[in-house]
């Protein structure tokens, strides 16, 4: 390259590195306003506390979160919010994963890809829809699943979101139905990037299906699962919609998880500072997990 | 002639159809039985059978006739194509920053975007429910679509970073060389050549804001400014509702969805990667 030309690239780079800045700017304003000043004005809002009587506004420091941490009402749906993240995503991750197995096949692509794509369907439904079937399926007198017990002579009642012992599980079966597919369908693309010609010198060699999914392709796709279910567990810890819609956090507090409590306080009892502090313990949840995750993925390598 | 080896790989892919087809139509059942029971007559109750003794349109016809679910449809269409058309405008911005440009502070923002994508949305409802009452804009679209933009912005600069990065910079210097800006590059090379990302992600924006119901239900009063999720979600639970008229709006309600998703499903799995992750 000559003289001349390099000049001009020179120029160029030094050019780009100011507007680069203009292209960026409407997406970092955005943010700060909506994302960063609203983030501070919660942590600031978790540190007072409201008489609702005199209007009067009082700063009383943590006594907000002592509160928390002195209510085992908190610590139960601490737990369950534990418990429903926790087994949603293992569901996903799991079940996605010997899905995307099965499913990786260049067998007839046309009847492959339509299920691929069809199975899909329940990943695009609205968490609203979705809790409109569960409900109506978990009503004894509509559920199909109740006929079929019924037809098969159970004598109970199928009404599994009435029940305290089997509502929170019922919602975890629910969303590993509505979300396994997705998680399936992005383990697979990894699956894809494999070379076939390891698995085929591994048949030679003589090892089996078992050996060649435990030995080839899980440590193949072991960083994209691991991705994938740190961003699963932050999603599922904050999730909202689906639990709200169906249990309203019932029965007798059973579905209550973090995010269906702190708006609950929030929007229910107008208490913003507790509720506040409440989410900002769920916001150092979710940190918590990603950075538990990061290092964990780091150390790997 | 007799081979072993070739009829039990014969078998296996047999095995493998089979399989892979009773999943999909076991996981599909659901959605199955709504579609069939919005066509399921209100006169025919649910305890006399699965499936409907006979179909017919008048759910639908009761639905679309209906003008206060029709202008929650209206709503929600409204809201969902201005969190599509708002991310769309500054994500392909930040994108293209971010794809032709070094600059310092370019890993903060990175970060940053992770931040906000992670965030928990009931958080944000709240300090934004805050924000929009101080600047009197409380029970109106407005916040609704910045909430709905900010939490997909990650993502759509993600996705459109990648198509970005994919199209040579040599192209737009060729363009610069001829006469164009870099305004006139951006427009005339750039644009045609991303129109099918660009789609696919305002596709998927839309998507998520269409099917969103946590800002909804806590940004809006107005039974006028209602949103189809709003609407659906008040009568869950009800148990003296229509149930064959909620099933219709719900899958009314799910049919734009059928039409985006057929047409981005293909990028899912081949481009939008964990931006997309949704739990």
């Amino acid at each position: 390259m000559n003289t001349a030309l390099t000049n001009i690239h020179h120029h160029k780079k030094r050019k780009r590195l100011n507007s680069g800045y203009f292209f960026v700017a409407p997406a970092v304003i955005l943010i700060t306003l909506l994302a960063i000043y609203p983030t501070f004005r919660v942590i600031s809002l978790s540190l007072f506390d409201l008489n609702r009587r005199t209007g009067e506004n009082s700063f009383i420091g943590i006594q907000n979160y002592v509160k928390i941490f002195g209510d085992p009402l908190f610590f139960k749906i601490f737990k369950q919010t534990l418990y429903f993240s926790f087994f949603s995503s293992l569901g996903h991750i799991v079940l996605g994963f010997f899905l995307s197995v099965l499913f990786n096949t260049d067998l007839n692509r046309k009847f492959i890809g339509a299920c691929r794509a069809l199975i899909l369907l329940p990943w695009a439904l609205s968490p609203i829809i979705v809790a409109m079937i569960a409900q109506l399926w978990a009503y004894p007198l509509i559920s199909p699943i109740a006929k079929i017990l019924a037809a098969l002579g159970s004598q109970a009642e199928f009404a599994p979101l009435s029940r305290p012992s089997t509502a929170l599980f019922s919602l975890t079966i629910i969303n590993i139905w509505q979300f396994t597919p997705f998680y399936m369908l992005m383990i697979l693309a990894g699956l894809q990037s494999m070379d076939p010609e390891l698995h085929n010198a591994a048949k030679v060699d003589g090892a089996s299906t078992l050996q060649r999914i435990r030995y080839i392709t899980i440590p193949h796709v072991r960083d994209l699962v691991l991705t994938l279910s740190l961003f699963d567990l932050v999603t599922t810890t904050a999730y909202f919609d689906l639990i709200w819609v169906t249990t309203q956090g019932g029965p007798v507090r059973s579905t209550e998880v973090l995010s269906t409590y702190i708006y609950r306080i929030a929007f229910g009892t107008m208490n913003w500072n507790s509720a506040s502090a409440i989410g900002l313990v769920l916001l150092v949840l979710c940190i918590g997990i990603s950075a538990a995750v990061l290092v964990l993925m780091q150390r790997e390598e | 002639m007799y081979t072993p080896g070739k009829n039990r790989k014969k078998f296996l892919n047999w095995l493998t159809y089979i399989s892979v087809g009773v999943i999909t139509f076991l996981w599909l059942l659901p959605v199955l039985w709504m579609v069939i029971s919005a066509f399921r007559d209100p006169g025919d109750p649910f305890y006399a059978g699965i499936l409907p003794s006979k179909l017919t349109m008048v759910n639908f016809q009761k639905v679309l006739s209906n003008e206060t679910t029709m202008r929650s449809f209206r709503n929600s269409a409204v809201v969902a194509a201005s969190a599509a058309v708002l991310d769309i405008l500054i994500a392909s911005l930040a994108a293209y920053g971010f794809s032709r440009f070094q600059f310092a502070g370019k890993k903060l923002f990175q970060i940053l975007l992770l931040v906000v994508r992670l965030f928990p949305g009931v958080l944000l409802a709240i300090s934004l429910f805050r924000v929009a009452g101080y600047l009197k804009v409380y029970d109106s679209f407005i916040p609704l679509i910045l909430a709905n933009g900010v939490l997909n912005l990650p993502f759509a600069i993600w996705n459109l970073r990648t198509t970005f990065e994919a199209i040579p910079i040599e192209l737009e210097e060729a363009a610069w060389l001829d006469g164009e800006t870099r305004v006139g590059g951006i427009l005339h090379i750039l644009v045609p050549l991303m129109a099918p990302s660009l789609a696919a992600t305002a596709a998927f924006i839309f998507l998520l804001s269409w099917n969103e119901y946590l800002f909804a239900v806590s940004f809006i009063r107005s039974p006028e400014k209602q949103l189809i999720t709003t609407a659906i979600a008040a009568n869950i639970g009800q148990y003296n509702v229509d149930f064959t008229g909620l099933i219709a709006t719900g899958m009314l309600a799910s049919l734009p969805l059928l039409v985006l998703f057929l047409y981005i499903q293909r990028y899912i799995v081949s481009g939008l990667g964990v931006g997309a992750v949704r739990g």
